[in-house]
């Protein structure tokens, strides 16, 4: 069975310095191609897709009295007028060149905070950067979509962006409304600079992709969670280290190195740890259906979802959390944050699947210490530990 | 590490824009100064208004709501009385637009009012300029440009580094106008500026003043022969007494002004007389204590209207065949009687003119006083001291009886009395004897200058009679106007036609130009009369020139080689003046081709040069190749065809690259000295290391600087620096650890 993001990269939450590439006129790659005198002309003549010039108002007038001097010195071959004329031309070309001054090798990412959950206020970070030797950068206007909406005002460069590298951070506060992929884009950006003459606006070309956890949600736990069997002795954070050895089996992520078994792993050349009785002693496994058959409200899915996600970090929290299995996909070992990480990056992207197969719909069989979770009434969701209602949200 | 500069917070932008704003709209309102409007008393209020609020910027807040909403009805209400008063409606304008700059300085301005004080200073700039043509509007509107520039600049980045335009609360004053230190904001501004941003603004100023010149040179031109709209709007008063009826004391009054009245710029410089004598307006009539143009002259002169004309042809007047062309530059407010040396074969207005003509007195006149520099080209000008009038001629023998009133330059309109006396005088100089005309104004002179002395500090004697046969009965002294009266009068008793002129007289010749400057102060009135037979005769009785008629050869060259050449920074300013009328004012479609074909000319000599020496030098390469080949001639075919295959094999690999190989060779040197790479490396890494002060670090520091950027240091000196650097980046690194 899959689901409709089977088939993306993985998906994982964006972390501090990845918040994508630097794009823009300095972005390293289009420095890599290079300055062309035809490109540039060519540009004047036929503009790239998006880019746009608007006059305002100031350039109205501009143009307006262009226009109207040279009329002027036309009907009347007054050479002070063409002189006149002649200036107004030229400073419309040096806004053009200052323009495309304040704006060459000056390049801009997004970085975003990392764990986005939906329902809670993020900040979104454009991180600008002036790589020119000598000329400042001033007054850019960034206009940020979220969730393909673009309501937020625009991010404004206030202050002067020193050469040589000089960078700043602007800040859109953002709040997720829906977990899944949420992409953050750069919409446009737009300049006055330098006399305000012309609006040059043109793509951002930058957008970058975000992984939203799904929303916590408050439930009611029932006793059964709370006064079922745990393990003798002294509590531990993470599981599988104690105990008696049970077998061997193949490394995963984020077990320790500690753990591996280096004979074995030579013998047959892959990497294998030793598993010990306590991983399974102590702890709770969670057992998630998303069949359509199951849940076939939408609001309920979402619900059941935020309440997987929930319960999953609180047990992780009390160390008492052992596998999560969801539909017919491997069992995810719950050891370290890596992997409680992960299943909430896979539960943001989880979505009802269409009919339960008969192999899927044996649950979790005999095993002991399993949530399951099933819809309650029209709008709530129940999780159930050995047949008990354990947790309703 | 690079020390960051300082920025400049948003109300220090502020006051910068304020500062910026005020001083474009006090120095576009100075540009009517020049526009003579009236409008001194505005452009004091403009000026004061602009210190008082640079000096108090709170002020504006003290301006009442209730100013603020009659403003706009009060400037209304201004203008339509104003316009009622005066019936101009140019004057008007300017003196609205300085009433507005007024208003726009006493109130706290938003963005649009920022954009209408740099408009209402370009329209002032604009009119002075096509209005005087003067040399000093290319200073003005440059200066308003990079003025209004950075005005806009600094508006934008106010603009940019807030979210929204706060909205101006009248009685309030903006956080940024409550406390202004203009010194502490130029020490601020000097340290956020850097010099290197500022030597380029100024270079990329100087590249829009150069694209500026060249868009003046190739905006293609059309002869559409209109007149300017502006004149219209304007009256302009004659400055001078040129005009059809000359008071005494009118052209002693012009001599006081140094101002420069036109410019003279002719092909063949021989062809200027000694002392040239620029004719303007001729005076037939004597009464009311002046001379004046007679209806009867008046009436001939306007009966030839040409309307809007940009050629006047001086039919037989000029000198056929004669290719000399006189370049005039008119300036405005001297007269509308243009100055010529005499008869004329054509004049070519640098824009289409209404104008009179009276060929036989050689006069030419625009119906309305030109309000800007007016350009004409002559030429067959003759520039003799004998003026033909062949109507004249018929009429005075009788062959032809006019059937309307004509000038009657006989004509004596005395007492009794003053007749008797200057009959009396006649008899004592001729000594009763008939004199042919150039006789008697020789004796008349040397009479007149024998009883009266010149002095520009004359005064008519008082007394009963007529003033001017009052003066001649004195021993006072006097000037052009009086000998030149004084002398009508005494050829008119003696039954001589004379008539008064009055213009130029003389030139100083500008070297730096080499053109001829006209002053004010060169203003003359002479007379012509007539010499019994078939033209006027010029007569200058003033003292020391003493001239009647064409002056002999020796004479002309002593007036030529004393003519006056102006030297100095004066001069200079001259020629520049000369030269901005040449090539910007004067710039036509003629010269625009001429300037093109001027180019295309050069390209096509220089491509000419270029083939005749790369013939030449194939020449040479042949003729080394057909003689006997020594041993060095081998070798050196074999270097050569060597360096070819190189350079070829360059090419073919590197494409372009090789270009780029062979241009940044010498940069490559520079970047290539090894000790100055390994000490950018070591500053690198000595910049990344963390910590308090260090002396020994900082002597390294600027050790490792020394050998960066300093003279070029041998690997002897350098090693032991960079052996220190090991050790302090390990001793820190350890003790970060």
């Amino acid at each position: 069975m899959e689901d409709a993001h089977a088939g993306e990269q993985p998906v994982r939450p964006v972390r501090p310095d990845e918040g994508g590439s630097w794009q823009g006129p300095g972005a390293p790659d289009r420095r890599r191609r290079g300055f062309r005198w035809t490109t540039m002309l060519w540009a004047l003549l036929y503009p790239p897709r998006g880019h746009r010039v608007y006059p305002t108002i100031s350039g109205v007038v501009l143009i307006s009295l262009a226009l109207g001097i040279g009329t002027a010195a036309y009907n009347t071959s007054n050479n002070i007028l063409f002189i006149t004329l002649a200036l107004l031309l030229s400073c419309l070309i040096l806004s053009g060149v200052l323009s495309w001054m304040n704006l060459s090798r000056v390049s801009w990412r997004f970085r975003l905070e990392p764990a986005l959950r939906a329902g809670q206020e993020t900040v979104v970070t454009l991180e600008i950067r002036n790589e020119k030797r000598l000329l400042p950068t001033y007054g850019l206007r960034f206009e940020v979509a979220a969730e393909g909406k673009a309501d937020a005002p625009a991010l404004c460069l206030r202050d002067r962006l020193d050469p040589g590298g000089g960078r700043v951070s602007l800040e859109r506060r953002w709040r997720p409304e829906r977990r899944g992929r949420r992409a953050v884009e750069l919409v446009s950006v737009a300049s006055l600079f330098p006399f305000g003459f012309l609006r040059k606006s043109f793509p951002g070309d930058l957008r970058v992709e975000a992984t939203v956890w799904p929303a916590p949600v408050s439930y009611q736990e029932f006793p059964v969670l709370c006064s079922a069997r745990r393990s003798a002795g002294r509590p531990v954070e993470r599981v599988g280290q104690s105990g008696d050895l049970l077998a061997l089996r193949k490394y995963a992520s984020g077990d320790s190195h500690r753990l591996i078994h280096w004979k074995a792993s030579a013998r047959t050349r892959q990497w294998l740890v030793r598993q010990f009785s306590s991983e399974h002693q102590d702890g709770f496994s969670i057992w998630l259906d998303p069949s359509r058959d199951l849940w076939p409200r939408p609001e309920q899915f979402e619900l059941m979802v935020g309440l997987v996600s929930t319960l999953a970090e609180d047990l992780f929290k009390r160390g008492r959390l052992g596998r999560v299995t969801i539909g017919a996909e491997p069992p995810r070992l719950m050891r370290r944050l890596q992997d409680v990480e992960a299943l909430l990056d896979r539960l943001a992207v989880l979505e009802p699947v269409e009919s339960r197969t008969a192999n899927e719909s044996r649950g979790p069989g005999r095993a002991r210490s399993v949530l399951v979770f099933a819809p309650e009434g029209a709008r709530g969701v129940a999780a159930y530990l050995d047949g008990q209602k354990a947790a309703t949200a | 590490m690079v020390k960051k500069r300082q920025q400049l917070s948003l109300d220090e932008l502020q006051q910068l824009r304020w500062a910026l704003g005020t001083a474009l709209a006090v120095l576009s309102a100075w540009t009517a100064f020049f526009l003579d409007v009236g409008a001194e008393l505005w452009i004091a209020a403009v000026t004061l208004a602009g210190a008082a609020v640079l000096r108090w910027p709170w002020l504006p807040s003290r301006v009442p709501a209730w100013a603020h909403r009659l403003a706009f009805p009060v400037i209304v209400a201004v203008f339509v009385v104003d316009f009622y008063a005066s019936r101009e409606t140019l004057p008007v304008l300017v003196r609205v637009e300085l009433l507005l700059l007024v208003y726009r300085l006493v109130s706290y301005r938003k963005r649009r009012d920022d954009l209408q004080i740099v408009i209402l200073g370009l329209f002032l700039v604009v009119v002075a300029g096509v209005l005087t043509v003067s040399l000093f509007f290319a200073v003005q509107i440059l200066a308003f440009t990079a003025c209004s520039l950075g005005f806009l600049l600094l508006t934008t980045l106010v603009d940019a580094g807030r979210a929204s335009e706060p909205p101006v609360v009248p009685g309030e004053v903006p956080g940024w106008a409550r406390e202004v230190h203009w010194g502490r904001l130029a020490a601020r501004v000097r340290a956020a500026g850097d010099w290197r941003v500022v030597a380029l603004g100024t270079l990329l100023f100087a590249g829009v003043v150069v694209v500026s010149a060249l868009l003046f040179l190739s905006i293609p031109r059309f002869e559409l022969g209109n007149s300017l709209f502006l004149d219209r709007l304007i009256k302009k008063q004659s400055r001078t007494g040129f005009s059809d009826n000359v008071r005494f004391g009118d052209v002693t009054n012009i001599q006081e002004d140094e101002r420069v009245a036109f410019t003279v710029d002719l092909d063949d410089a021989s062809r200027l007389p000694g002392v040239p004598y620029w004719r303007m307006v001729v005076l037939d009539d004597y009464r009311d204590n002046g001379f004046r143009m007679s209806p009867e002259l008046r009436l001939e002169l306007t009966a030839r209207l040409s309307e809007r004309r940009l050629r006047a042809s001086g039919g037989a007047s000029g000198r056929k065949g004669d290719s000399t062309t006189w370049r005039f530059y008119y300036e405005p407010g001297v007269s509308r009687y243009l100055p010529l040396a005499g008869g004329f074969h054509e004049v070519r207005f640098n824009r289409a003119l209404t104008f009179h003509h009276q060929e036989a007195a050689r006069i030419l006149a625009l119906v309305t006083e030109p309000a800007e520099l007016l350009g004409f080209e002559v030429t067959g000008m003759d520039t003799g001291a004998v003026l033909p009038d062949a109507p004249y001629a018929e009429r005075e023998h009788g062959r032809n009886r006019p059937a309307k009133p004509r000038p009657d330059y006989r004509r004596l309109n005395l007492s009794p009395e003053d007749r008797g006396r200057l009959e009396s005088w006649v008899a004592e100089l001729t000594g009763g004897v008939d004199l042919p005309a150039e006789e008697f104004a020789r004796r008349a002179t040397q009479w007149l200058a024998q009883r009266h002395t010149y002095s520009m500090e004359s005064a008519l004697p008082p007394g009963a009679g007529d003033p001017l046969v009052r003066w001649l009965s004195s021993n006072g002294p006097g000037h052009c106007e009086f000998f030149a009266g004084g002398f009508a009068l005494l050829a008119r008793a003696a039954g001589h036609p004379v008539r008064l002129v009055t213009g130029f007289k003389g030139g100083n010749w500008n070297a730096f130009s080499e053109s001829l400057i006209v002053r004010n102060s060169m203003a003359h009135a002479w007379c012509e009369v007539w010499n019994g037979r078939d033209a006027w005769v010029r007569v200058d009785p003033t003292p020391g020139a003493f001239s009647v008629g064409e002056p002999g050869p020796e004479v002309a060259a002593a007036q030529a080689r004393g003519r006056r050449l102006d030297s100095g920074w004066g001069a200079r300013f001259d020629g520049l003046r000369v030269f901005w009328y040449r090539r910007v004012v004067n710039f036509d479609q003629g010269t625009q081709l001429e300037l093109a074909s001027g180019a295309k000319r050069g390209v096509q000599d220089g491509i000419r040069w270029m083939r005749e020496q790369t013939a030449e030098h194939l020449k040479r390469v042949e003729v080394w190749l057909r003689s006997p080949w020594s041993g060095a001639t081998w070798i050196t075919a074999l270097v050569i065809t060597l360096a070819l295959a190189l350079g070829a094999w360059a090419v073919v690999r590197y494409g372009r690259g090789a270009w780029w190989w062979l241009i940044t060779a010498g940069r490559r040197r520079e970047q290539g000295d090894p000790i100055r790479r390994e000490a950018g490396r070591w500053l690198v890494r000595l910049e990344a290391l963390e910590g308090g002060p260090d002396p020994e670090r900082d002597q390294l520091r600027a050790d490792l600087l020394r050998l960066r950027y300093g003279q070029p240091e041998r690997a002897a000196r350098a090693l032991p620096v960079f052996t220190r650097a090991r050790r302090v980046t390990r001793l820190q690194a350890r003790a970060r650890q």
